[in-house]
């Protein structure tokens, strides 16, 4: 299968205005309404301590929405990044920020979105959502990140999110080193809320979903003239949907090969195993345990 | 005569703090800030990315398709052989 098929165009007007349009191809498989469109934001740079975006684009809530849109070192984002961006706090949001470095190594990210998720006409309601992050580095190989929003889905009454993240290189020995990220988040599932049928309805505060990752990836830059390095990695990360209600653990685990074939990640092959346990099976359904196996290639360019 | 005098001396007095001033270093970078009129397409650049992932899945548990739902599991045929 194809999953992902993006183009993207940077262009530099000036010193202070730029723009980014991207496009993923691969989302004409199914139905593209709301779809395919990912980036579309012009940037104003006034220096580096003062940034403002606005347009499309995914709102630096936490580390999946700052790395690079075509580095992907695994099977795919984590589970957590899917549900808070399908409740519209993360992903390709339409919205507005403001980011740069405060003082030393402390960087800011703050901004307000729509949060009713990408390519839609309007808001679904009167009331924007709103962020902001603080990320900092301690010392040269460890970087910590905080962030938190408020925001509304169609309707739902203001919920609310939070997070922390961090990230760290620990050099083990010539060509050897670990890289080891993790990200803790908790929020307001809307669409859990606004589906519910419950009699009487429960409050916004006790439709609620929280996890945490840890993502280690061991990496041997073995610099032959075509393999450039090779990486061991395992995701493991654990999710609850709905921890106030009725609640269903789902933990995955995502062994993963890699074989990068040209530096920073231009041509890398992936083997590996995405091994899904829910607390309890629904059939009929995809909360369901079970074993994926894959193999990936991705280019980028 | 005197008053003419006076008034020429007078004349080279005035002009002399224009000699004597120092060139104002700082003016430099103002007059270089200014030497660009127009912005509109400086730096001007456009640069084009890709991303390719392609994919082969296959689910190593029964029952369940690869985008992780579930199927009712078909009944074994069973064949019924009549006696008579």
């Amino acid at each position: 299968m194809v999953k992902r098929a993006r183009i993207q165009t940077k262009a530099n007007i000036n010193d202070h205005f730029s723009a980014n349009i991207m496009v993923n191809f691969a989302e004409f498989s199914g139905n593209p309404t709301n779809k395919v469109l990912e980036n579309a934001y012009v940037r104003y740079t006034l220096n580096k301590h003062f940034n403002v975006q606005a347009g499309e684009f995914r709102p630096f809530f936490g580390i999946e929405d700052a790395m690079p849109v075509d580095i992907i070192r695994t099977l795919d984002y984590s589970n957590q990044y899917y549900a808070f961006g399908s409740n519209g706090w993360q992903s390709f949001q339409i919205g507005m920020s403001i980011f740069g470095d405060v003082t030393g190594p402390l960087r800011y990210y703050a901004g307000v979105y729509n949060g009713n998720n990408r390519n839609q006409p309007s808001d679904d309601d009167d009331t924007k959502n709103m962020y902001g992050r603080l990320e900092t580095d301690l010392g040269t190989n460890f970087t910590i990140g905080i962030n938190a929003a408020l925001g509304s889905q169609a309707g739902s009454g203001t919920g609310s999110a939070w997070g922390g993240d961090f990230l760290a290189k620990i050099p083990l020995a010539d060509k050897w080193s670990v890289s080891l990220s993790g990200e803790y988040k908790n929020g307001s599932h809307f669409a859990h809320y606004n589906a519910s049928t419950l009699n009487p309805k429960p409050d916004l505060n006790e439709f609620r979903m929280q996890g945490f990752y840890v993502f280690p990836i061991l990496r041997y830059e073995w610099h032959r003239p075509r393999v450039r390095a090779i990486e061991f990695s395992s995701r493991y990360e654990y999710f609850d949907e709905d921890y106030k209600q009725a609640g269903n653990v789902r933990q995955t685990v995502i062994p993963n090969f890699n074989l990068v074939f040209a530096d920073n990640f231009y041509v890398a092959v992936q083997l590996g195993m995405s091994l899904d346990f829910f607390e309890r099976d629904i059939p009929l359904t995809t909360t369901y345990t079970r074993q994926l196996g894959y193999a990936q290639l991705q280019i980028r360019f | 005569m005197r008053r003419l005098l006076t008034a020429t001396l007078l004349c080279f007095a005035a002009a002399l703090p224009l000699y004597s001033q120092q060139k104002d270093i700082a003016s430099l970078d103002k007059e270089r800030d200014t030497l660009i009129t127009n912005y509109s397409a400086y730096k001007r650049s456009l640069s084009w990315a890709g991303l390719l992932q392609t994919r082969f899945v296959n689910s190593f548990t029964g029952h369940v398709d690869i985008n992780g739902k579930t199927t009712i599991p078909l009944l074994k045929r069973v064949s019924i052989i009549p006696f008579w």
